[in-house]
């Protein structure tokens, strides 16, 4: 699988770099919890994802990067979360999101031994709109629902919900839109398809459309896992710096630990050429591609008794 | 008792939930990309038998319930308890009361071997064998030769019981009875 993904990307003149798992600046998402370790300079962070240096390896090189490399995610366990787990992810100067989109389904094609779900399904993925399937369901613009309409809608869908509190901030907002969209959106769109056009409160580290509102990310979904995420990405150290503030003000509400700003990687994403990118979880991957249900399946040392 | 936090949640697992004793049915973690971890359980309440489903946060954690399952054979019924005895020769009896016996007693024949749900020692669900034999106490008379059509009639049966049955059934016939249903399976073979 390694070997097919990099000579994919050896055909495509796309270059193989390595950056560092160890950081001195963690992730500033609210729900990413980092592993922390430190030296005698302070405290140092294992990557959730290998994203901010990319950017700074991009903002250096110019042109299109890949990466195949450990990231960590501090948390529980599950069918399909491990800890510690592998990444794929590349950046495409010049390309737009449906542009990669299309080269997510050009490595798979490259892939040996599809699956039969892939061979019949992969002539003609769906691509659906977050924004148009929600407001086919609600009727309302995700960007623009009232929270507490959002907080109903929760409760409506028939689990009792106790891991959310409402908040007064974009991060419950984009909780309770997760939420919506698992429960009652997700399981009429098909076993494999491309979301697109997130709500604002999910842009991450994606541009907005202007027009639409929309944040310019799309995922693909494989039976329920996310497999692929990618965006369209923000080179505006300005609004980087504005999002930060807002998930730094979340973090504040529900009591996790405060993260510096990393200016380093902010002033490297001014620099970045216009581009795409896209982060692709291998162990999943390979899960999906073996019609196994659970990452212990596929893996060799599966957590927590490795 | 011991606490559980969601990673050891695991099918069978026995925790108290709002004060009643829960048995874990099942349980999945969720995390989208960039949201909220957190674990969707499907819960059964051990008082009532009824099932839930209820999304906790990654990492919270339940107290543990001392819940222990026996098979039991029911001996009699006082009026006010129903009193079981243990089948692995401890000759051990304990009494449920009607709570616990609850939609169970219209298929509790002696002799019969039932789940006996114990909490803190004290019966709180008891649950009949899947399949019971009981004879026929009342029912309007059979037709003869009318073993083919699908019709049906009620019977009372020994325990007080009502039962729908097919029509050449009679008074003093023994028949099996599915309690999960309470449908009809058939004469019983030993009969």
């Amino acid at each position: 699988m390694l070997a097919a993904i990099r000579q994919f990307f050896e055909a495509r003149s796309v270059t193989e770099v390595s950056t560092p798992s160890l950081s001195r600046s963690g992730t500033f998402d609210a729900q990413l919890a980092s592993f922390e370790v430190s030296d005698k300079a302070g405290k140092l962070f294992l990557q959730t994802s290998p994203e901010y240096a990319l950017k700074r390896a991009l903002a250096f090189y110019g042109e299109a990067i890949f990466e195949i490399t450990p990231a960590f995610r501090r948390g529980d366990h599950g069918r399909q979360h491990n800890p510690e787990f592998t990444m794929l992810e590349w950046y495409r100067p010049g390309l737009g999101l449906t542009g990669l989109m299309s080269e997510v389904v050009d490595l798979l094609n490259t892939l040996p031994e599809p699956p039969e779900i892939w061979r019949t399904r992969r002539a003609d993925l769906p691509v659906y709109s977050f924004r148009s399937v929600f407001e086919a369901r609600f009727g309302v613009n995700p960007n623009e629902a009232d929270l507490s309409s959002l907080w109903e809608w929760v409760q409506e869908t028939g689990a009792q919900v106790t891991h959310l509190e409402p908040y007064d901030d974009d991060q419950f907002r984009s909780d309770c839109l997760d939420f919506l969209f698992l429960e009652v959106l997700q399981p009429s769109l098909g076993d494999i398809f491309f979301l697109t056009e997130f709500p604002q409160c999910q842009a991450a580290l994606a541009e907005i459309d202007p027009g639409t509102g929309a944040a310019q990310r799309f995922e693909l979904y494989w039976q329920g896992t996310e497999l692929a995420n990618g965006y369209l990405e923000l080179r505006d150290p300005a609004a980087i710096l504005s999002r930060h503030t807002l998930m730094a003000a979340a973090r504040v509400n529900r009591g996790l630990p405060s993260i510096a700003f990393d200016s380093a990687f902010a002033e490297a994403s001014a620099l970045m050429p216009p581009c795409s990118g896209v982060a692709l979880g291998i162990d999943r991957l390979v899960m999906v591609w073996l019609e196994a249900k659970a990452l212990s399946e596929v893996q060799l040392f599966p957590w927590p008794n490795h | 008792m011991a606490n559980y936090s969601t990673n050891e949640f695991k099918s069978g697992l026995k925790v108290l939930l709002e004060g009643d004793p829960c048995s874990i049915v099942e349980n999945e973690f969720v995390k989208p990309g960039k949201g909220q971890a957190f674990n969707r359980v499907r819960l059964k309440n051990l008082k009532t038998g009824r099932v839930w489903e209820r999304t906790f946060k990654s990492g919270e954690s339940l107290e543990g319930a001392d819940v222990m399952e026996y098979e039991m054979e029911y001996m009699y019924s006082d009026g006010e308890y129903w009193h079981f005895m243990k089948t692995d020769d401890s000759f051990e009896q304990i009494a449920a009361d009607k709570n616990a016996v609850s939609e169970g007693i219209q298929w509790l024949k002696e002799n019969s071997r039932c789940t006996v749900t114990l909490w803190n020692d004290v019966p709180i669900l008891v649950v009949a064998p899947n399949f019971v034999d009981l004879d026929i106490v009342e029912t309007d008379p059979g037709l003869k030769g009318d073993t083919a059509t699908g019709g049906s009639k009620p019977a009372t049966l020994s325990t007080g019981a009502m039962v729908k049955v097919p029509l050449f059934i009679n008074i003093g016939e023994s028949i099996r009875v599915d309690t999960r249903t309470g449908e009809y399976q058939g004469r019983s073979k030993s009969a």
